[in-house]
């Protein structure tokens, strides 16, 4: 049965009246707006006539808690760096519930904590994801789970590390992406991959950046030669979901496994900027000592890539294989590519307000990523997640803060806002239940 | 459809994109949907003015998000919803009313008024004078309906509900415009 009938549908197709209400007195209004637009930084708050009240009331009761309180609210620039220890994170107050019942932004983070250096082919990482949404008009950890869960087109994707072993006695670990709701994470918590046989190889990947379409993972492979002498090489590689995704086989050398280039996000303009850093391209490891082969693989695709950190942006860092590095370092060393990242790899990648005013806030700040909603700024320090409120300036009372683990970085960060923030709310609290 | 295809390029944009000329093409595109939208919900001319300004300073300063979860339209029609919801609180009206205190526009909506409450007695035809007339949950899912030809699961995405909940307000609403036209035929005013 249709849902109407199918003559009140030919009817209603039409606007409602004869003349369109979208007019061009109405776009030239809208454009006429547009060209008063600034950024919120740059609009002092008092000029802000919906704050107005909010800021009076904010005003006052700040001052109650300065004077109540006894804490610094405002890190002195002045404290000689051995005290300039974190700001301590303080419990959100009535300052706070004024903007908090403004927030339309959610996040969603992906969290990487590593296991300390040294252990062998033992070594692993553990991962988990964090909602970070308006809840009640008050922000919250909407949501955990282990493993990474990450939005993709039109649905959310799981990533987990997928084992398998190999017939000479060695074992593969390589992340595998599926649709989240057709998933449910079997992947344990914390893979270990067992050192290989004499003669075999074990291969594990540790994830670096997770954006909405590429990821950046470091791959390690172990090789034991029959003679007992071990080759530990490493890589970074770029893929995308329908890569992780596929059922590639990864025994082959790693540079034939799928994966990103340079060349296939810029195109040829890729070419200048490599020749600038004139990367070398890696070898498989039975190859990597040879230095004739050395000589001739210069890079001029951008093969091997990551996306890396930089307080308030991701970067594009090349990999260039050239020089032995000593045991347990990796193979490669990582140079800055001079291109910014398109938004198809990190979208809204800006940081309001900027790096300078988010460190003399928050001395401790180790990066910082702020929503496209310009309601809201996560700051990242070694111990904590923490969310501060921002009306065209950052206002000093934590929202929110959440205990990082040992030795945990973030490597998943994405905002949403209306419409996605209540499709998110709803989704994905499910997804990581699974 | 190809005002969909005209916007694939919206999920790659950069820093140096002209954000304005991708406005404008979207006001060119969906202007009237947005509009149509907010009119359905506020039934004011006015409000459906101000709510469509609102969507696309909103949509301008947001245009890196569009992450092609859904289509444009579908995007839009929840930004729009959403402001409408904003608008029926008071804040909202404050907010717009102060922003534009400034602008030539209260001289010319006291000019316009009269002419727009004519139009707005005079809706093309039948079924939208009765679509008008129904409890504004079941008006709008009709309205994404069979004016925007949004699918169910579209429909659901904009309303925030699973689309059972758009199936069963869909059913119900075709029964109360039944109702409608026959107390309206029988000359009662029986909703």
């Amino acid at each position: 049965m249709e849902p109407i009938d199918p003559k009140w549908k030919q009817q209603l197709t039409n606007g409602p009246f004869d003349q369109d209400g979208f007019t061009d007195a109405l776009r030239q209004r809208i454009e006429a707006r547009l060209e008063n637009i600034v950024p919120a930084a740059s609009i002092p708050l008092w000029k802000r006539p919906w704050t107005a009240a909010a800021s009076g009331l904010a005003v006052t009761l700040g001052l109650v808690v300065l004077v109540l309180g006894g804490q610094q609210l405002f890190p002195s620039a002045d404290l000689p760096v051995q005290q300039q220890q974190e700001q301590a994170p303080q419990t959100a107050v009535q300052t706070a519930t004024d903007y908090e019942s403004t927030v339309r932004s959610a996040l969603l983070v992906g969290l990487r904590a590593d296991k300390p250096s040294g252990e062998a082919a033992g070594e692993a990482s553990e991962y988990r994801t964090l909602l970070v949404a308006p809840v009640a008009k008050r922000l919250q950890v909407a949501a955990e789970g282990s493993g990474i869960l990450m939005p993709y087109k039109m649905d959310f994707w799981r990533l987990a590390e997928e084992q398998s072993s190999t017939p000479e006695g060695g074992s593969i670990a390589r992340w595998k992406a599926m649709l989240a709701n057709a998933s449910r994470s079997q992947s344990p918590l914390s893979l270990k991959i067992a050192p290989p046989k004499a003669g075999a190889s074990s291969r594990s990947e540790k994830l670096l950046f997770v954006g909405n379409r590429y990821v950046a993972m470091e791959q390690r492979i172990i090789a034991l030669d029959d003679k007992g002498g071990q080759e530990d090489s490493r890589y970074v590689w770029v893929k995308d979901v329908p890569q992780l995704a596929s059922s590639a086989m990864m025994e082959v050398a790693p540079l034939q496994q799928p994966h990103v280039k340079l060349e296939d996000i810029f195109g040829s303009s890729i070419e200048p900027a490599l020749r600038q850093i004139t990367p070398v391209l890696p070898q498989a490891p039975e190859q990597s000592k040879v230095k004739a082969v050395k000589a001739a693989s210069v890079d001029t695709s951008g093969e091997s890539w990551t996306v890396a950190r930089q307080p308030g942006r991701w970067v594009a860092q090349v990999a260039s294989y050239e020089n032995d590095a000593p045991a347990g370092e990796p193979d490669y060393q990582l140079k800055e590519l001079p291109l910014a990242l398109p938004a198809e790899v990190v979208s809204h990648d800006k940081l309001t307000p900027d790096w300078v005013e988010i460190k003399r806030m928050q001395p401790a700040a180790v990066d910082a990523y702020s929503s496209p909603n310009l309601d809201v700024v996560l700051v990242v320090t070694e111990r904590h997640l923490i969310l501060y409120p921002f009306q065209g300036t950052l206002i000093p009372s934590p929202l929110l803060t959440v205990e990082l683990h040992a030795n945990e970085s973030v490597i998943m960060a994405h905002w949403a806002v209306d419409p996605y923030v209540e499709l998110w709310k709803k989704n994905v609290p499910v997804l990581l239940a699974q | 459809m190809d005002s969909e295809v005209n916007f694939d390029y919206l999920k790659y944009l950069s820093d140096s994109t002209d954000k304005k000329e991708i406005l404008n093409e979207l006001m060119t595109a969906y202007g009237k949907d947005v509009w149509n939208y907010a009119y359905s919900i506020t039934r004011k001319w006015d409000q459906a003015d101000d709510i469509t300004q609102e969507v696309f300073i909103k949509v301008y300063r947001n245009l890196y998000t569009f992450r092609s979860e859904s289509s444009v339209k579908t995007w839009l029609l929840a930004i729009t919803r959403n402001m409408t919801l904003d608008y029926r609180k008071s804040a909202f009206l404050r907010k717009v009313t102060l922003v534009d205190a400034f602008s030539a526009r209260e001289e010319q909506a006291a000019a316009s008024s009269a002419e727009r409450e004519v139009l707005e007695r005079m809706t093309l035809n039948e079924v939208w004078d009765l679509v008008l007339k129904l409890p504004v949950k079941y008006r709008e899912v009709l309205i994404l309906f069979a004016h925007h030809q949004l699918s169910m699961k579209e429909i659901a995405n904009v309303l925030g509900v699973s689309e059972g909940t758009v199936k069963s307000r869909l059913f119900h609403a075709r029964g109360k415009i039944s109702r409608l036209k026959e107390s309206l035929d029988h000359g009662t005013d029986r909703p």
